[in-house]
């Protein structure tokens, strides 16, 4: 095995896939990165069992392949000066030779059999989106995943396929998040729903969503998922289950309903948290007319009143929140202008943004906080 | 008589002679119990005991079908406590084998001999005057082909046969047992009477050590045995020994309580090693279900799930299981079960390098500066993570260590304290209501701490049958599974109590420190950035008492710079 490989390309590619290499698992070849040359350069591969991610990486191959490498590899070209760096491997396949410039490491390896092949993708069903709605989508969602392993499915996010449109799902049992986008292709089954971890999705949109434009195939197949874009792949292990009805938490009708500027009612949110600091710490709504009074205090520090302008209809209201669950809601809506629409001071409030064009782009549910 | 008694073959192999020759024994009253193998007991099993032997009569009649002398009026059916009620054991193996039974009772001037071959009595003639029974069972099957050639080989018999007489010796630590194969011996019970004696004979003292003591009793259902620590736990799913009224069965029927009873405490795929007995009223149990005696059925399972289930969480919550180390309740002295304890994990010492003193216990370290009150929280500086556990932390006198748990533990129950003691029931609703099943004994767990669950902030309503549902929980725990919450905390409450040498607690303070418990449970071991150490820091700092966690513990050691000096000899 020799090659030639470019220092940049080689230390991106490098990061890439160095998060999916478990650091601590029990067997060391998975503490490594597979090296393997292809048709017109190498690819990298790295994987914990739950995730594994794939990068291609343009290289001069001169002698073809395969040796898995510790991770730290990853430290060493990032050190190494940009330019042309030199890999072979000794004729047993035990070791690497490592030469730029005057420079030479050896890194001891292991062979490449030991380490277990990533699964390969389905050509259907799969779905094709553009980069940058799976990155605004992952955005949209993410936050609102559940770090509480009790219920599994609570901990990742349901992808839902539906004709030309695709929504991504998360909830943690306190607030709901909705995302939807548009999919450029898809090939096979129409309708599909997966649960993708939440660890995974993240990986996802890093790995994927990186950089501009582009398009990513989602494809699945068993018990996993596929993400391919052009130079990458990730495949992730998804979580079996039964991912709750989201639809009937999304409130249909309203008892008042408020539309104001996006970033007024999110700055004044986060403001009174820094009051409502603590866990538990309310910030309370009351709504009238052309006026929402923002209000939070907390006995050891002090309080905080705010008026924000907004347009209204319905009843009047008073209704509590936790800060943190507005505020990571309002971040995602990325209209200037917003709704938020509710149905009572102890049921499901619902915020999105306002423009009618975008209103079903994202949509966060969140559950008040009751006050006694 | 005989036809109310199922019926059914009780000799299939070696291990269902040995079962059967060993409950008689039992049954005899015996306080030694010999049992011999050959070739895995398919030439010869015998078993001999100093039990009460019988007279030439009795000697005669228990080779007749259905002679059993225990029984005599169908009523005594529904009373039944001794092992060998069914009468048909002797009858059934002499049918298949050649017997010689040699048995003299207590005094008798002479014994009696009898001797079967297939079924047949060929002799009856006076024997040996020693008090007693020995059978001998040879050339097992040997008229009839089928079953012979189904046996397995001599190793495989004999492990089946040691199997059996292992749960016998477990139902039996008043006896010594002892079991022998081609003239040598593999173990012997003491005969105590301490469970644990026949536990470290039969499986190792390295095993025992394993074990914790289980009693309780629960209505009319007594517990008693030994639990496994996590560290015995298995994968292959032996080392489970149930015992009722005496008799061993099967342990898959307290199966459900041991599970849950376990849970969150192994790892996926690890099955708990017990031995139990349960003492149950004979009326509330059928024994009379399966020939083969190992199946019994219990009048009221949930009665029998729930003293399981309890008896199981008392004793492995006075534990600390993984630390290694002794829970406050167990150090102290507990009689005839002190010894066992003491036999278990080594009690952990506070060492004199690192030494903050729980208030109110005398300074263990030589520092004058370990003194808690020495601790300025509020200076600490976070440095990084050390375990997953513990926070190191730089102070202006020294290092500081810090148990993220304890420590997050103390800032919630103060909180949820301190939102109480407002009057406040600040609750997060949830997205759809939880639904939780309730568990044996958790229906009353519920209905007596549901005014101080409402009170802290829970929302709670019935959902019909043994079903709630949760629709709120206490804003200071949002982000956590209200269900998982209330199921966690039923577990506990009711038996959990004060911590030892604190002033007595109300319910309210009571349950404020299990949600703490609870859910700092779910955050220990995270791993956690230097800002939410930090966060966490000043969290404690602002704490009441911020040195110990609610049950006590402390939640920061401390070493002092000039410790630190004198131990790198630059004092």
């Amino acid at each position: 095995m020799k090659f030639k490989v470019a220092q940049e390309d080689l230390a991106q590619s490098l990061q890439l896939v160095q998060r999916a290499v478990s650091p601590r698992s029990p067997l060391p070849v998975l503490q490594g990165i597979l090296i393997e040359t292809t048709s017109d350069g190498l690819a990298l591969s790295a994987t914990d069992q739950e995730i594994g991610i794939r990068v291609l990486c343009p290289a001069t191959v001169a002698e073809e392949g395969a040796l898995v490498l510790p991770s730290r590899l990853g430290d060493i070209v990032r050190k190494i000066p940009f330019g042309e760096i030199s890999f072979e491997a000794d004729a047993a396949g035990n070791t690497m030779d490592i030469t730029w410039e005057r420079s030479r490491f050896t890194i001891n390896g292991f062979p490449a059999q030991e380490f277990p092949p990533l699964p390969e993708p389905a050509q259907a069903p799969a779905y094709t989106i553009a980069k940058s709605e799976l990155r605004r989508m992952v955005r949209q969602t993410a936050f609102a995943v559940s770090h509480d392993d009790s219920r599994p499915v609570f901990t990742g996010v349901l992808f839902v396929f539906e004709g030309e449109r695709v929504k991504f799902v998360a909830t943690d049992g306190f607030r709901l998040a909705v995302s939807e986008g548009d999919l450029v292709d898809r090939q096979g089954d129409i309708e599909g729903e997966v649960i993708v971890p939440g660890r995974g999705v993240s990986e996802v949109s890093r790995v994927l969503g990186e950089e501009g434009d582009g398009q990513v195939k989602v494809s699945v197949s068993g018990n996993r998922v596929f993400f391919e874009g052009a130079r990458e792949r990730v495949v992730c292990r998804l979580i079996e289950g039964q991912f709750p009805p989201f639809n009937q938490v999304i409130p249909k009708q309203f008892v008042t309903k408020l539309t104001c500027r996006t970033r007024d009612l999110l700055d004044a949110c986060e403001r009174a948290s820094l009051i409502a600091r603590d866990v538990g710490q309310a910030v309370k709504l009351e709504i009238n007319g052309s006026t929402l009074v923002l209000s939070a205090s907390a006995p050891e520090l002090g309080t905080v009143r705010e008026e924000v302008a907004i347009e209204s209809q319905g009843d009047t209201l008073e209704i509590a929140f936790n800060p943190r669950y507005l505020i990571e809601g309002l971040r995602n809506i990325d209209s200037e202008k917003m709704t938020y629409e509710f149905t009572g001071p102890l049921s499901p409030s619902c915020m999105r943004p306002a423009d009618p064009e975008e209103a079903d782009s994202f949509i966060c549910v969140v559950l008040p906080m009751r006050l006694a | 008589m005989a036809g109310r008694i199922a019926a059914g073959e009780v000799v299939e192999r070696p291990a269902s002679v040995v079962k059967e020759l060993v409950e008689n024994s039992l049954d005899a009253g015996a306080s030694r119990i010999e049992v011999e193998l050959v070739d895995g007991g398919r030439s010869l099993v015998k078993v001999s005991d100093d039990g009460e032997g019988m007279d030439a009569e009795d000697a005669r009649l228990a080779f007749e079908r259905h002679a059993t002398s225990k029984l005599s009026r169908p009523e005594d059916l529904d009373r039944i406590t001794s092992y060998g009620f069914r009468g048909e054991a002797l009858p059934s193996i002499a049918a298949v084998s050649r017997v010689k039974l040699v048995t003299c009772p207590a005094g008798a001037a002479e014994g009696t001999e009898v001797l079967c071959e297939g079924g047949e009595v060929s002799a009856v003639r006076p024997g040996p005057a020693r008090p007693g029974t020995v059978v001998w069972v040879r050339d097992l099957f040997f008229n009839t082909p089928a079953r012979r050639e189904a046996m397995g080989s001599a190793a495989a018999e004999t492990a089946r046969a040691a199997e059996v007489l292992a749960a016998l010796a477990l139902a039996a630590p008043g006896v010594a047992v002892s079991l022998r194969s081609e003239g040598n011996l593999l173990w012997s019970t003491p005969g105590t009477g301490n469970l644990l004696d026949a536990v470290a004979a039969l499986f190792g003292a390295a095993f025992a050590r394993g074990m914790v003591p289980v009693e309780s009793l629960k209505g009319p259902v007594r517990v008693r045995g030994l639990a496994g620590l996590p560290a015995v736990s298995r994968r292959d799913g032996r080392r489970q020994h149930l015992v009722v009224n005496g008799r061993p069965v099967t342990p898959r029927l307290i199966r459900t309580a041991v599970e849950r009873a376990y849970r969150g405490l192994l790892e996926a795929g690890r099955t708990p090693a017990f031995v139990m007995a349960l003492e149950v009223p004979p009326d509330r149990v059928d024994v009379n279900v399966h020939p083969a005696k190992t199946f019994v059925r219990f009048r009221d399972r949930r009665e029998v799930e729930g003293a399981v289930y309890h008896s199981l969480r008392d004793a492995l919550e006075r534990r600390d299981l993984f630390a290694g180390r002794l829970a406050p309740a167990a150090r102290e002295p507990g009689g005839q079960e002190g010894d066992i304890r003491g036999g278990g994990v080594e009690a952990r010492e506070t060492g004199p390098l690192w030494g903050l003193p729980v208030p109110g216990e005398v300074p263990v370290g030589p520092e004058a500066s370990s003194r808690p009150d020495a601790v300025d929280f509020g200076a600490l500086e976070p440095l990084g993570q050390v375990g997953g556990l513990f926070i190191a932390a730089r102070g202006p006198d020294g290092l500081y260590l810090v148990d993220q748990h304890a420590a997050h533990e103390r800032v919630l129950y103060e909180r949820l304290l301190a939102a109480g003691q407002r009057g406040e029931r600040a609750a997060q609703v949830l997205v759809a209501p939880e639904t939780l099943d309730l568990g044996p004994g958790e229906e009353e767990a519920l209905s007596s701490s549901l005014e101080v669950l409402r009170e802290t902030g829970f929302d709670i309503a019935p959902f019909g049958g043994r079903t709630v549902m949760v629709r709120a929980v206490p804003a200071a725990l949002a982000g956590m599974s209200g269900a998982r919450l209330v199921a966690d905390f039923l577990d506990r409450f009711g038996r959990e109590k004060a911590p030892p040498g604190k002033p007595p607690e109300s319910d309210r303070m009571q349950a404020a420190r299990i949600l703490a418990s609870c859910r700092a449970a779910v955050k220990g071991g995270e791993a956690l950035t230097l800002e939410a150490m930090g966060a966490l820091l000043r969290d404690l700092a602002g704490c009441a008492e911020p040195r110990t966690c609610p049950h006590g513990r402390p939640t920061v050691l401390k070493l002092g710079l000039d410790e630190i000096r004198r131990r790198f000899g630059r004092s």
